[in-house]
């Protein structure tokens, strides 16, 4: 008798991150940690082990998956434009991982500074605040992360690029690749506000990030913040050829915004 | 004489090849020899190494019952004379962030023991008041062998899962 396996699930009301995401489930005795699923990753090996218990995954927002030896769940991490979840990966031998799944854009690893009306032209990576938070309470202390993207393991370099707008303006960047190298992934993290300018007039502000003198993004809102993180093809980023990248910022009334692009490129150097 | 030709010639060749470069890449031979990243007018810039790792770990089965922020009467209902006996497959029962009145009754009699024998890890976080998650007796066991994670998460009120009984598989 042909013996079928056939379980079905009724899921009502099912809402959140559940079942239908990617699988970062180990199955016993194979990896714990899910390389397949990762992309950029921040990782650091502490020379002692790490206790798996209730304490450490009170740090999680989501638990994914939990072992004996192992957990991965998602972190929260928030800043004035946007609240990412990086995934983070610890292991009783001392590993901790933070990483985005492989289908996320390496561009989410911006983490911006200061405040929507005065930005800091700081890079900081959401994956080193994932990290060193959930180091914080495990009780380890961590070194500065090394860095891998398990998407692309042939690439041994990351260009992370910034430019903030904290008044009204157009600025023009540039970048080139020398011919040699050999670009994996282009994504760009662009964001707009204003808030709280005009009592009775509410303040409307606009963004565009232009690359190569066409319209990639444009952002508009009232007393609000807009933001757009997307991967770019890379074929869009030619090597040899110089590249211009423009950001500009407007509002209608008083000053009380910003506008920012962050760019991320990872990529093969000879 | 000709020699000398030639020379002139290699020259004048070596010449408009160069020229020829600068104005298609727009730049001098040096900066294309030495191969540098060019980045310009922004407000900051960084460059990370990639650095290949292999994280050896392998995982390890769960093997304890975790109960993670569970609030006041929230009721694991693995009754005790039940999941020593019944409940032995069932290896990981895990909750976090469990509302009030939330429910786990996935050992509810008769004959768990043997019904459940592939389910290896119930899972569920961040369950919210009323979810229910129930096996279906007796017929779990041929169903559900195999199945060795079942996760959910963020479940809210009313969310259901079911494992149906045989009538339903074939």
């Amino acid at each position: 008798m042909k013996y079928t396996l056939l379980v079905s699930f009724a899921l009502v009301c099912f809402v959140g991150e559940g079942l239908a995401q990617v699988n970062l489930v180990a199955p016993e005795g194979a990896p714990a940690f899910p390389s397949s699923a990762a992309g950029i990753s921040a990782y650091v090996k502490v020379d002692r082990p790490i206790r798996i218990d209730e304490a450490l995954a009170a740090v999680f927002h989501r638990i994914v998956d939990v072992g004996d030896n192992y957990i991965i769940g998602t972190v929260e991490v928030k800043n004035f434009v946007s609240t990412v979840y990086p995934h983070v990966y610890v292991d009783a031998e001392g590993w901790i991982v933070a990483f985005l799944l492989a289908s996320e854009p390496a561009a989410l690893i911006m983490h911006w500074s200061g405040d929507h009306n005065n930005p800091t032209p700081t890079i900081k990576t959401t994956l080193e605040i994932a990290l060193e938070t959930v180091a914080a309470v495990a009780r380890v202390p961590v070194s500065k992360p090394s860095f891998f993207d398990f998407s692309n393991p042939m690439a041994n370099a990351m260009l992370i690029l910034l430019r903030v707008l904290p008044a009204p303006d157009t600025k023009v960047m540039y970048v080139k690749f020398p011919g040699a190298f050999e670009v994996f992934t282009f994504s760009y993290f662009h964001y707009g506000c204003n808030y709280d300018c005009c009592r009775y007039d509410p303040d409307r502000f606009e963004t565009v990030f232009k690359f190569n003198g066409q319209v990639m993004n444009r952002l508009a809102g009232t007393e609000t913040l807009s933001k757009t993180v997307n991967t770019l093809p890379s074929r869009e980023f030619e090597v040899n050829k110089l590249h211009e990248f423009e950001l500009s910022y407007s509002y209608s009334c008083c000053e009380n915004g910003s506008a920012g692009l962050a760019i991320v490129i990872v990529y093969r150097a000879p | 004489m000709d020699r000398d030709l030639l020379l002139v010639l290699g020259l004048a060749a070596a010449l408009v090849l160069v020229a020829l470069l600068i104005f298609r890449t727009g730049q001098t031979p040096a900066s294309l020899a030495t191969g540098k990243l060019e980045v310009s007018d922004w407000d900051a810039s960084v460059t990370v190494a990639l650095e290949t790792v292999r994280i050896p770990t392998q995982a390890k089965g769960p093997s304890v019952a975790f109960v993670s922020h569970t609030d006041s009467r929230t009721r694991l209902d693995l009754m005790q004379a039940q999941v020593d006996t019944r409940g032995a497959s069932v290896r990981d029962p895990f909750l976090s962030h469990v509302d009030a009145v939330t429910r786990l009754a996935p050992l509810s009699p008769p004959g768990l023991t043997a019904t459940a024998a592939g389910i290896v890890r119930v899972f569920l976080s961040h369950t919210s008041a009323n979810a229910a998650l129930t096996l279906i007796g007796p017929a779990i066991g041929t169903l559900a062998v195999g199945k060795k994670a079942i996760f959910l998460s963020h479940v809210d009120a009313q969310s259901l899962i079911l494992l149906v009984p045989p009538s339903f598989s074939e």
